[in-house]
C-alpha cells in the first residue's frame, strides 16, 4: 500500500502538478487579505449564521474558503485520472500481477491522492499567513491558523469519492463527473437546513425524497460551521469524514474487485 | 469476490453506515442550532429548497394563510371572498368541490361567488353541472358593477376548458349582452370578443351591434370610477349627517 502511495505521490514532480501549484499560489496570495468568510455572505442568510453562531473566536477566512475550493477542484482533476490511467496504460495488470491486493491498491491511490490534495492546501495555507504577515506586520493567532486547517478534513472523504468515481470511470469522465458531483454536493448541503427551519409536516413526501436524494451527497457545510474547537462538533466531523470516505471506499473496493481491466471491456 | 470477504465487508460497512447517520444527525443538529430562527426571514430558507419542495412549501403555507383569512373573517362579504380564494386555490379536488358547492348553495346573492359558479359552467365531469341559461339567470341577479366580474369569471372558464367547446358555445354565453345597454366601459372588452367571434363565422349583423355597442361602452365611465364616485358620495352624505 504504501509503495502505490508513493507511486501516485510522485505525480507531484510532473509539469501538471506544479503548474496547479503555481495556480494555488497565485491565487491564494491574491486572495489572502479578503475579510472573513461571515463578512462576505448577508448576514440574514442561513450559510451567514451557520458560519457565525458565535461559538468559537476564530473565524473561517474567505481566503481559505476559496482554496479549499480551488484545492478540491485541482487535486481532483489529478487524482480522478490516477486509476483510469493505470488501467488504459495496463499498469494496474502490472502491479496486480504483484502481491498486492485489489483494496490495498486502492487505500494506496487514496492515500496518495490525499496527501496531493492536503499538500496544495498547507501550501496555499502557508501563502496566505505569510503573505498576510508582510502586509500586514501582524501574525494570526495559532488558534485561528489551526482552525482553517481544519478544512484538510473535509478532503477525506473528498478523496475517497474522487477514488471512488475514477473506479465507474474514465480518465476524462471522471474528472467531469467528480466536478459535477462537487457543486451538487455544495448545493445540496443547505437542504436539511433549510428543512429543519420550516415549520413540521410543511414539506410532506417531498421533504422525505428530498432528504433521501440529499444523503447521496457528502455535505460540505458541516466543516465550514462555527463551533469549538475541541467539542463534540469536532468528534462528530472526524466520526463524519471517516466513515463517509469508508463508504465512498466500500463501493470503490466493490467496483474493483469485480472490474475486468483488460482493454477491450467496457468501462 | 470470494463469500469470506463479502461477510468481512458487510460487518465493517453496517457499524460504519450507523455512525455515518449518527454524526451526520449531530453536525446536522450543529448547524441548525446556529441559526437564530429570529434572524432568518422564511424567503431565505426557501430559497435554498429545490423547486419542487419550494412550490410545495409555498403552497401549504399560503393555503394555511387562506384558512387563516377564512376563519378570522367576520361578514359574509369577507367570507365568501375568502372561501373563493381558497377554492381557486387548492389543489385538493375533494376540497374544492366542498367549498364551491358551499359558496353556490349558500352565497348565490353575493356576487363574489362568481368563481364558485364559473366552476361549474359546462362542467361535464361533475354531476351539478351549470348550462349557459343557468348562469345568464345568476348573473343576472346583480346590478351592472358587479355583474361585469361574473361574465369575465365565466368566459375565462370558457377559455380555460376551450378544447372542449365549441366558438358558437363562447358566442351563445356572451349573446346576452348585445341585449343589454351598456352603463360602463370595461365592457367595451366583452363586445370585442364578440364582434371577434361573430367576424370569423360571418354573422354579419351581430358583429355591427356588438361594434355598436363597443362604441356606446367605450363613452361610459369605468367600474372603478363609479364605484370610487359612490364610496366618495356615502363619505360625503355620512359627513354631512354627522354635522
Amino acid at each position: 500500500m504504501l509503495a502505490i502511495t508513493l507511486l501516485t505521490v510522485k505525480r507531484m514532480k510532473e509539469p501538471a502538478f506544479f503548474i496547479f501549484l503555481s495556480i494555488v499560489l497565485v491565487i491564494s496570495y491574491f486572495m489572502a487579505d479578503l475579510d472573513p468568510l461571515t463578512q462576505q455572505v448577508s448576514g440574514d442568510s442561513i450559510f451567514a449564521q451557520v458560519l457565525d453562531a458565535g461559538r468559537s473566536s476564530q473565524p473561517l477566512l474567505a481566503a481559505s474558503f476559496v482554496m479549499f475550493i480551488v484545492c478540491a477542484v485541482l487535486g481532483g482533476f489529478l487524482g480522478a485520472s490516477e486509476i483510469p490511467r493505470d488501467i488504459s496504460s495496463d499498469l494496474i495488470l502490472v502491479i496486480l500481477s504483484k502481491p498486492i491486493r485489489k483494496i490495498s491498491y486502492m487505500l494506496g491511490k487514496y492515500f496518495g491522492m490525499l496527501i496531493i490534495c492536503s499538500s496544495l492546501f498547507i501550501v496555499s495555507e502557508a501563502v496566505i499567513y505569510v503573505t498576510h504577515y508582510i502586509n500586514t506586520g501582524e501574525l494570526f493567532s495559532l488558534m485561528l491558523m489551526l482552525k482553517q486547517l481544519y478544512l484538510l478534513l473535509a478532503f477525506i472523504p473528498f478523496c475517497a469519492m474522487i477514488i471512488m468515481i475514477s473506479c465507474f470511470t474514465g480518465e476524462l469522465a471522471a474528472m467531469i463527473v467528480s466536478f459535477f458531483y462537487l457543486v451538487f454536493s455544495l448545493s445540496f448541503s443547505f437542504i436539511p437546513i433549510a428543512m429543519a427551519m420550516l415549520p413540521k409536516g410543511v414539506a410532506g413526501a417531498a421533504g422525505g425524497v428530498v432528504f433521501i436524494l440529499y444523503y447521496f451527497f457528502p455535505n460540505f457545510i458541516f466543516y465550514f460551521q462555527d463551533f469549538k474547537m475541541f467539542g463534540l462538533v469536532f468528534i462528530m466531523l472526524l466520526i463524519y469524514s471517516f466513515s463517509l470516505a469508508a463508504i465512498f471506499l466500500a463501493v470503490a473496493v466493490g467496483r474493483l474487485e469485480t472490474r475486468d481491466f483488460s482493454k477491450s471491456s467496457d468501462l | 469476490m470470494t463469500q469470506k470477504k463479502k461477510i468481512g465487508l458487510i460487518f465493517i460497512i453496517v457499524p460504519v453506515f450507523l455512525l455515518y447517520f449518527l454524526s451526520e444527525a449531530v453536525l446536522r443538529e450543529a448547524a441548525v442550532a446556529n441559526i437564530n430562527p429570529q434572524k432568518v426571514k422564511i424567503d431565505s430558507i426557501l430559497n435554498e429548497l429545490p423547486d419542487s419542495v419550494r412550490d410545495l412549501v409555498v403552497y401549504r403555507i399560503t393555503r394555511t394563510e387562506m384558512l387563516n383569512n377564512l376563519a378570522a373573517a367576520e361578514t359574509d362579504d369577507e367570507k365568501v371572498s375568502a372561501m373563493v380564494v381558497l377554492g381557486s386555490y387548492t389543489r385538493d379536488p375533494l376540497e374544492k368541490e366542498k367549498i364551491f358547492w358551499e359558496v353556490r348553495s349558500k352565497y348565490a346573492d353575493h356576487p363574489e361567488s362568481a368563481a364558485a359558479f364559473a366552476y361549474y359552467l359546462l362542467n361535464d365531469e361533475n354531476p351539478k353541472r351549470i348550462s349557459l341559461s343557468d348562469y345568464h339567470s345568476y348573473l343576472k341577479k346583480f346590478p351592472q358593477q358587479y355583474q361585469y366580474n361574473v361574465w369575465a369569471a365565466g368566459l375565462n372558464r370558457l377559455n380555460d376548458i376551450r378544447k372542449k367547446i365549441t366558438w358558437k358555445d363562447r358566442l351563445d354565453f356572451l349573446r346576452p349582452l348585445l341585449d343589454m345597454k351598456p352603463e360602463f366601459r370595461d365592457y367595451s372588452v366583452l363586445y370585442t370578443e364578440i364582434s371577434r367571434i361573430a367576424g370569423r363565422f360571418e354573422f354579419r349583423d351581430i358583429e355591427a351591434k356588438a361594434e355598436a355597442l363597443y362604441d356606446e361602452s367605450r363613452l361610459c365611465p369605468s367600474i372603478m370610477e363609479f364605484l370610487m364616485q359612490e364610496e366618495m358620495d356615502s363619505l360625503n352624505a355620512g359627513g354631512k349627517g354627522k354635522k
